[in-house]
């Protein structure tokens, strides 16, 4: 140790000669208070954004597993007579209610008529009900076949009724013509 | 023990009055805060200046000081004295200064070594304590930390290694460079 290590360690304490001053200790406690206001709303504010992430979180996940779960029970039978008919139903309920539109514009002029006619095609409504709800409990080619031919079965029944239909309004109109 | 022991651990008492401020402070109360920073504060402020070298710096890297211990109070485990642990927090907030402001400033002022390899003979160097304050506090940032680190605050050159990132030996060799430039500063005020 040379000499002037020696001095300045034998004389340490005097080399703390500076005071901070006195508002010092103020803005330490203004500064904390500040920081203080500051940090609250900023966790509040986190906590609410935490919250509503997590909710999300749980309803998509929820969603998604419902959504899996219908799904997987939909993809459980793999029939391929089932996928068949679930195509040929499709494609005859658009046709049906289409030419059902055709039929009752029609039949607004004519109650009585409407009234058999809608009960034959009702029945058939209900037929179909109930054999989609046998299949539904067990699966049998029988049934399969039964559905789709009653589906042909309305269909050839509406396309009757809308050529008659027609025909009596066109020996309406001719009726009408002549007179 | 050596003399550089014992200088530490009488700048270091055990402090067993400080224990209940210790605790009030961790729990936010004020009056045990305002004890320690009592206590503590001119030492603190005094190492902050000497290292930043600017009173309105030193003032707030003071404040940072207090408040983030004052934040952190859990960290403090008691393996080392509470000043002790409060002089390092001191220490890198006032380090941190000094490098916010090289980086603004880039002054480039501890490159020069020329001089200051030979050690200047001590004989005729009359000292008194405001003198070598003042010289002090005319040496580059990194001589001036360097030096009051290793003479003033008593770390070793590991700790001022590990504090400024520097290498071990760096931390000796500009120690003694500090220390032959302390002695030029106060001949020449002498002449």
């Amino acid at each position: 140790m040379d000499k002037l290590e020696k001095f300045i360690r034998e004389n340490r304490e005097e080399f703390d000669n500076k005071l901070p001053g006195d508002k010092s200790w103020d803005d330490i406690v203004n500064r904390m208070n500040r920081q203080k206001a500051k940090t609250i709303p900023i966790t509040q504010w986190m906590w609410k954004a935490a919250s509503i992430v997590l909710l999300a979180a749980v309803i998509g996940l929820l969603i998604e597993r419902y959504v899996h779960d219908r799904n997987s029970v939909n993809a459980v039978p793999v029939n391929p007579r089932l996928t068949e008919l679930k195509q040929v139903e499709s494609y005859y309920s658009t046709l049906i209610s289409e030419k059902r539109e055709e039929i009752q514009a029609y039949l607004k002029k004519d109650p009585d008529f409407r009234k058999s006619f809608n009960h034959d095609i009702n029945q058939l409504d209900s037929m179909y009900s109930q054999l989609k709800t046998e299949l539904s409990k067990s699966y049998s080619e029988k049934i399969v076949d039964a559905m789709i031919v009653n589906l042909q079965l309305r269909i050839k029944i509406l396309n009757e009724q809308l050529n008659i239909l027609q025909s009596i309004q066109k020996a309406k109109k001719d009726e009408k013509s002549k007179v | 023990m050596s003399l550089r022991q014992e200088m530490i651990k009488k700048e270091h008492p055990q402090p067993d009055d400080t224990r209940p401020l210790i605790t009030g402070s961790m729990k936010g109360d004020r009056s045990s805060q305002y004890a320690l920073y009592k206590k503590y504060s001119k030492a603190m402020y005094n190492i902050c200046y000497r290292i930043v070298n600017d009173q309105e710096e030193a003032r707030d890297v003071l404040q940072e000081t207090f408040i983030s211990a004052f934040q952190h109070m859990g960290a403090f485990r008691g393996e080392s004295s509470f000043g002790a642990w409060l002089k390092k927090i001191a220490v890198n907030q006032a380090i941190n200064h000094l490098r916010k402001r090289k980086m603004l400033y880039e002054s480039v002022d501890d490159i020069e070594y020329s001089d200051e390899e030979n050690s200047p003979d001590e004989e005729n160097l009359a000292l008194n304590v405001e003198r070598v304050r003042e010289a002090i506090q005319q040496l580059p940032d990194g001589f001036r930390t360097v030096f009051s680190l290793y003479l003033l605050e008593g770390y070793d050159h590991s700790e001022i290694a590990r504090i400024m990132s520097i290498s071990e030996s760096t931390s000796k060799t500009q120690y003694i460079r500090a220390k032959n430039k302390l002695k030029t500063i106060l001949k020449e005020r002498i002449s």
